[in-house]
């Protein structure tokens, strides 16, 4: 049944409180400024409307993501307050204030200012996005539930609008803000970008006791537990950065038994920078007790998990996280193998953009004594700041691939260039797209090499975990391999600014050897011309210094002549024999009625033109043709003549951009 | 005009308050808890019973075994009608704060050990607590303050005077009072953190150069003063702990938690 036909009366009550709000609005005070959003921009993914997560633990410390929205919401109104995040347990009933999940925002009713105020920040979190996402900040941010004024609207009966409030405090002088669990943690999409879980609550799971004490053991009589040391507290800001040369591109270690580990380099603030996180650290003596960035498993808990608590006196903090400058990076896994954990590579990666610049501190937030943990994160920050020109080895062993150091710039064309051969074990040899066998030496550019997947190919070069055709740059015999040079090109324009993953696609890595070469240019068309001298005599093909873009017309202009055999001479397009010295353009055909002896272009014979319209120049042998390449790359100039060895001269080619 | 009433009230209490409070001291144990009688009008009887929020739990909640709500307390159920204008004007008579103030500071309203470790780090235990002084203001006008002193060791150090007031207004004047007092004590630049209905924030430096963050807050006619010493006054967690005095303040509070 539609709702307007169930619900009569709460559509008229929704109509008329989004009405109230925008005309509340409309009276916006003077000096309040615009709530910061988390992110700059949006995708459409959006949490659903959030159910009730009532308060279940004692974990009176403020969560990061009502602290950062509270410090938002009194900025842009600097004349508000702050009542409160967090509570003792011990304080009055159940509330969200005992887990740091609900904010009270100081703001009189009887103030019409404070009114429009209130109105302003409720229009904001409950308009339609540009999506058309129903109360979409209020989603984004996690929101379960508002109080204000002797009402209350909730997530979970979010078409209802606003509903009498019963309670004793009737929130005249505050208004009350409650979080689920992915919003408190700072884990929804108006902070990540990425959807978060608002339907159930992401508690971590039971620590478990670090010396477990035999079932049956007494109690000694009179002497009670020791109670556990308080656990450390939460990584945070530091009060200031230390200077430094700017950072670029720097991997350090994070030992697991150490505090933290700081930049040599200085980040700037505002500037995006890839962190990659990879690798484990045991953070206590049992040997089942890993982590890695952003995931952990326990001594009797082998499943890893996203959200662990390892203190028992802290049981809803997320530990074992990286931090960053205080900040939890809630980091992507390279491969998602259950649960946002990466166990096959462990690595993580996530894009940072600090508020301020200095070198910063990288955390593992263990809340229990560091002297225990042994192991080291590897971690890798890299700026996102355009490259030119960068090469870079990708060894086939590495499962989570090498990130390019520097990124691609959005809308520009690049080229990425992989040469070489990498043992992928078994005797078998890879390049970057064909792969040779002991039984089947022949370099093939499909082979199921793998016996375990006989039907899949592999060992092919991936670029962003995906598999791209890479073309080979030299291909004599039409087969898509370069045999003999093993060096393959792939034009890239990426649409977002950011650095590039390549990986060798080999699901067993352990008997691999060797690396790539892996080289990426940026490409701008050329202007001017540019003269290749095409050898008759040399084996292959002469090519272009400079590289051509993909649909951009280049005019092509070939000039003298060779001697295509004994007693023949040829241009571009026609030749001329000692019995018949009239030029012709058919004269050397092959079986096939294929030009023979005509100047090519990437392989092929193009309609090679003269000045006058005439099918040969038989005066100054110069021909024109307009040509625009399909790939983006150097151009390949040669003549029509697979028997080379009796050729002589040259012809001279013009390249020039069509402008 | 409830508030009004009862200022009305209580002029002459008030005076014989102020007059009391010139004369006496600061607790010495590690958590004193001290009436001063006459300045409420009612009958001094201990600890009061916070009122219960309607709707919410009668004690804090255990972790597993018991069911859960599914809906907040002061919710009346999805099915309640909608209403109109979540901002209309309130009435003056609905508004909160018509409980007489508390004459005894529960001790759920104080910091305790076990939370100020959890978040700091460190060990903390409860110590005496000071007189009044400059560097540990005792909050003025009362109707019934506590004190309690604890000490983190290497962590520094921190006292807390949880104080309630006749009315919001009161509380108010007693922070506003606090700054002047800071002031006076000392050429310090005081400034105001935005937390609870008034606030003061000051680094105080004794002769002997030693520096103290004294931070008061008011709230719903309850005053928290506290003053810290060494590194638990680093920015972050002075915040995080004066958001929790702030937060333990309901359980002193005419009206108590919500």
């Amino acid at each position: 049944m539609p709702e307007s036909h169930r619900r009569p009366g709460r559509r008229t009550a929704a109509a008329v409180f989004v009405v109230v709000l925008a005309l509340l609005a409309a009276a916006l005070p003077a000096q309040a400024a615009a709530i910061q959003a988390g992110r700059a921009r949006y995708a459409a993914a959006i949490e659903p409307l959030a159910g009730y997560q009532p308060q279940t633990m004692c974990s009176p410390t403020a969560k990061p993501g009502v602290a950062d929205f509270s410090r938002r919401l009194l900025k842009a109104f600097p004349s508000t307050r702050s009542l409160g995040i967090v509570r003792a347990c011990s304080a009055g009933g159940r509330s969200e204030h005992k887990e740091g999940r609900a904010f009270d925002w100081g703001v009189s009713a009887r103030s019409a200012a404070d009114r429009a105020r209130v109105a302003r920040v409720v229009a904001w979190l409950t308009r339609p996005d540009v999506y058309g996402n129903r109360f979409a900040m209020a989603r984004r941010l996690g929101i379960q539930y508002v109080i204000w004024n002797h009402k209350i609207w909730g997530t979970y009966a979010a078409t209802s609008g606003w509903r009498r409030y019963t309670g004793a405090n009737p929130h005249t002088d505050h208004v009350h803000f409650s979080f689920t669990w992915a919003g408190a943690r700072r884990a929804t999409s108006f902070w990540t970008g990425k959807v978060g879980n608002v339907v159930a609550a992401p508690l971590p799971t039971t620590p478990a006791p670090r010396v477990p004490v035999p079932p049956g053991t007494p109690a000694k009589p009179g002497t009670p537990p020791a109670p556990p040391a308080p656990p450390r507290s939460q990584p945070r800001p530091a009060d200031a950065l230390p200077p430094g040369p700017e950072l670029v591109d720097e991997t350090l270690d994070l030992p697991g038994s150490a505090a933290g580990a700081v930049t040599s380099g200085a980040l700037v603030a505002g500037q995006d920078y890839l962190i990659e996180a990879s690798g484990t650290w045991q953070y206590g003596r049992n040997a089942g007790m890993l982590a890695d960035a952003e995931c952990s498993r326990t001594a009797t808990d082998a499943t890893w998990r996203r959200d662990r608590s390892v203190h028992e006196l802290d049981p809803t903090s997320d530990h074992l996280d990286l931090y960053v400058d205080g900040t939890d990076l809630l980091s992507d896994p390279d491969t998602d193998t259950g649960g946002q954990c990466d166990t096959a590579s462990h690595t993580y990666r996530y894009v940072y953009r600090p508020w301020r610049s200095g070198r910063v501190t990288f955390q593992s937030w263990d809340p229990t004594p560091l002297s225990d943990n042994s192991g080291a994160l590897s971690i890798r920050i890299l700026r996102s700041a355009p490259v030119e020109d960068v090469t870079f080895a990708v060894p086939a062993g590495a499962a989570a691939g090498v990130t390019s150091p520097g990124a691609l710039s959005a809308g520009q064309t690049y080229l990425v260039t992989v040469s070489g051969t990498v043992d992928a074990g078994a005797g078998v040899t890879a390049d970057a797209e064909c792969s040779s066998t002991p039984s089947d030496p022949v370099w093939r550019r499909e082979r199921a090499a793998d016996p375990a997947y006989p039907g899949v190919e592999r060992l092919d070069v991936l670029l962003d975990k995906s598999a791209v055709a890479f073309d080979p740059v030299t291909d004599a015999d039409g087969s898509r391999c370069d045999a003999s040079n093993h060096s393959y090109r792939f034009t890239l324009t990426p649409r977002t600014t950011r650095p590039v993953n390549l990986r060798v696609d080999d699901l067993y890595r352990g008997d691999d050897a060797g690396a790539f070469t892996a080289r990426i240019t940026r490409v701008v068309q050329p202007s001017g011309p540019e003269t290749v001298t095409v050898s008759s005599t040399a084996a292959a093909d002469a090519t272009t210094a400079r590289t051509y873009l993909a649909g951009k017309p280049v005019k092509l202009t070939a000039t003298g002549t060779y001697t295509y055999a004994a007693g023949t001479t040829s241009d571009a397009r026609c030749s001329a024999t000692t019995a018949d010295p009239t030029w012709r353009s058919n004269r050397l055909l092959d079986a096939g009625g294929n030009q023979l002896g005509d100047a090519t272009v990437n392989g092929r014979v193009p309609s090679w033109r003269t000045a006058s319209g005439a099918a040969c120049d038989s005066t100054t042998h110069t021909y024109t043709y307009t040509y625009t390449p399909t790939v983006t790359g150097p151009l390949s100039l040669g003549v029509a003549d697979l028997t080379r060895g009796d050729n002589a001269g040259s012809l001279t080619v013009t390249v020039e951009p069509v402008a | 005009m409830v508030r009004d009433a009862r200022r009305s009230g209580v002029p002459g209490a008030a005076l014989a308050l102020a007059a009391a409070l010139l004369m006496s001291g600061c607790g010495a144990g590690g958590s004193t808890a001290t009436t001063n009688a006459g300045s409420s009008g009612t009958p001094s009887a201990g600890v009061t019973a916070a009122p219960t929020a309607s709707g919410s739990q009668p004690a804090s909640p255990s972790p597993a075994g018991s069911s859960l709500p599914t809906l907040p307390p002061g919710d009346p159920g999805t099915d309640a009608p909608g209403t109109d204008d979540p901002n209309a004007t309130p009435s003056q008579t609905d508004d909160h704060g018509s409980a007489p103030a508390r004459t005894a500071v529960p001790a759920q309203a104080m910091l305790d050990a076990a939370t100020v470790a959890s978040m700091t780090g460190s060990q903390w235990s409860t110590g005496a607590a000071p007189k009044d002084s400059c560097t540990a203001p005792l909050p003025r006008t009362s109707v019934a303050h506590r004190s309690v002193a604890l000490s983190g060791g290497s962590a520094g150090g921190i006292l807390e005077t949880v104080a309630t007031y006749r009315d919001a207004a009161a509380a108010v004047a007693a922070v506003r009072d606090l700054e002047r007092r800071l002031a006076a004590c000392h050429d310090s630049d005081a400034s105001d953190p935005r937390i609870g209905e008034a606030s003061v924030q000051a680094t105080v430096t004794s002769p002997d150069g030693t520096t103290t963050l004294v931070t008061a807050i008011a709230a719903e006619g309850v005053v928290a003063v506290l003053s810290g010493k060494g590194p638990v006054t680093a920015a972050d967690l002075w915040s995080s702990l004066t958001d929790l005095a702030l937060g333990n303040t309901c359980a002193a509070a005419a009206d108590g938690c919500h």
